[in-house]
């Protein structure tokens, strides 16, 4: 087993290749040098990045193929969650605060300064405003909505999981795992499933779970860690597109296995807009995915479909009730 | 030097001799000490006088045998702060016979990542 960390997208990053040959050991040498590309095309918080310009011109008359997929994708989960997660709500989330990247905004020392709304944040689109995105296959034209601006921040850590440990499959079985959205290209090179943790949001270095998975992906979205103080109160980066303000649930974190890190991270972030209850409906009800649910008070909500991905042996004394 | 009377001799050593002292009064046992003593046998000649001494020399063939296990290297060893106390062997009792051991639970793997909420 090989493996490369590095920081990239604003997150910590692993990639693990299940092969000891040298060309696996180039490959993931790579690895940081595809991220560096993709954050270059995709941030919001670099004023030279593709993403940037678009948001700048409104407008890209051809966008690299890494940003057409990007925003194709952001866009098909917006559909698929009815504009719940979406890639609109960029004015919402710097009017809460989150306009630059997190590191920055943590070692900031000096308090958020009250300030008023921006005049976006008056004019957020609602839940389809996503369809007003205009694009051209043909050409990879892009077209934003006046006064529009995207953000891609979660898609595009998930859609790089997936992509990294597609291009590493050619040399061994792979997982790639970008701040947390996880993509496994297939068994262990022995045949056996990943291995992987879920972290108790409560005590980051405990596990609730130990999930083996095959093929697909496992991404966790909460507002346990990326969140900060704007205007005298707890802000966080999960802006419920209904509210345009941080979402309010009884959800601290929630974790679901999937098809790939990316389905994984877009249906995380619609558990935690919803809350349990709600959030255990949904999952129920998408038979491609199982996942937990930790609430504030500590307990555990898991979906039906969950025990197929768990370890047989409950790893220490379950948190709250099943 | 004299002998003390209660010593117990071994006993079919000299049997016959034994069994005059026992016949004889106690006035006479200091003597029959005296008649014992003089019937003692002649202590052997040594051995060494009728064999011829040689003096052995070392081998040194055995001097050159090297050492199969290498030397520790003393100096960066730390001497024991204690000495172990010895302890005596516990008396074995032989376990009862029992049935077959509950297997032991299976240790989980050591997970290749831990998904959490970006950081």
């Amino acid at each position: 087993m090989q493996d490369i960390t590095f920081r990239a997208m604003g997150c910590q990053m692993l990639a693990l290749l299940d092969d000891e040959s040298a060309a696996a050991a180039r490959a993931l040498a790579d690895v940081p040098q595809w991220f560096a590309a993709w954050e270059q095309q995709l941030s919001r918080f670099r004023a030279d990045s593709e993403l940037s310009l678009l948001n700048r011109q409104g407008y890209l008359r051809s966008a690299s193929p890494a940003l057409w997929e990007v925003v194709q994708l952001a866009l098909a989960q917006a559909r698929f969650t009815g504009g719940l997660v979406t890639p609109t709500l960029l004015g919402a989330l710097e009017a809460a605060g989150y306009d630059r990247s997190f590191d920055a905004l943590t070692s900031d020392l000096v308090p958020s300064v009250a300030s008023e709304p921006r005049s976006s944040l008056e004019q957020q689109p609602p839940l389809q405003a996503w369809a007003e995105v205009r694009c051209d296959p043909a050409t990879r034209g892009i077209e934003l909505h006046a006064g529009m601006r995207l953000d891609l921040g979660g898609s595009a850590k998930g859609w790089a999981a997936d992509q990294a440990v597609h291009r590493l499959a050619a040399f061994g079985p792979a997982l790639v795992d970008a701040g947390g959205d996880i993509a496994v290209s297939g068994p262990q090179s022995d045949g056996s499933p990943w291995p992987i943790g879920v972290a108790d949001p409560h005590s980051p270095d405990e596990q609730l779970d130990l999930l083996l998975l095959r093929h697909g992906g496992v991404a966790t979205s909460g507002r346990d860690y990326r969140r900060w103080r704007h205007n005298g109160t707890w802000r966080h980066h999960l802006i419920d597109p209904r509210t345009q303000q941080p979402a309010i649930t009884d959800l601290l974190s929630a974790t679901v296995v999937g098809p790939s890190a990316a389905e994984c991270e877009v249906a995380a972030k619609v558990l935690l807009l919803l809350g349990s209850r709600g959030g255990l409906d949904w999952l129920e009800a998408h038979p491609v995915f199982a996942g937990l649910m930790v609430l504030e008070d500590g307990s555990v909500i898991r979906s039906s479909r969950l025990d197929a991905y768990r370890w047989r042996e409950t790893l220490s004394e379950e948190i709250g009730h099943d | 030097m004299s002998r003390p009377s209660n010593v117990k001799r071994p006993a079919g050593r000299n049997a016959g001799t034994n069994t005059l002292i026992t016949a004889a009064s106690l006035a006479l046992t200091l003597s029959g000490w005296a008649v014992l003593a003089a019937n003692e046998p002649e202590p052997a000649p040594p051995v060494a006088a009728s064999v011829p001494t040689q003096t052995l020399q070392p081998q040194p063939s055995l001097a050159a045998v090297p050492t199969l296990v290498p030397e520790p290297d003393w100096a960066s060893l730390t001497p024991p702060t204690a000495v172990p106390t010895v302890q005596s062997a516990p008396t074995a009792v032989p376990a009862p016979p029992q049935a077959a051991a509950p297997a032991r639970p299976a240790q989980p793997p050591r997970p290749a990542a831990v998904t959490r909420s970006s950081r």
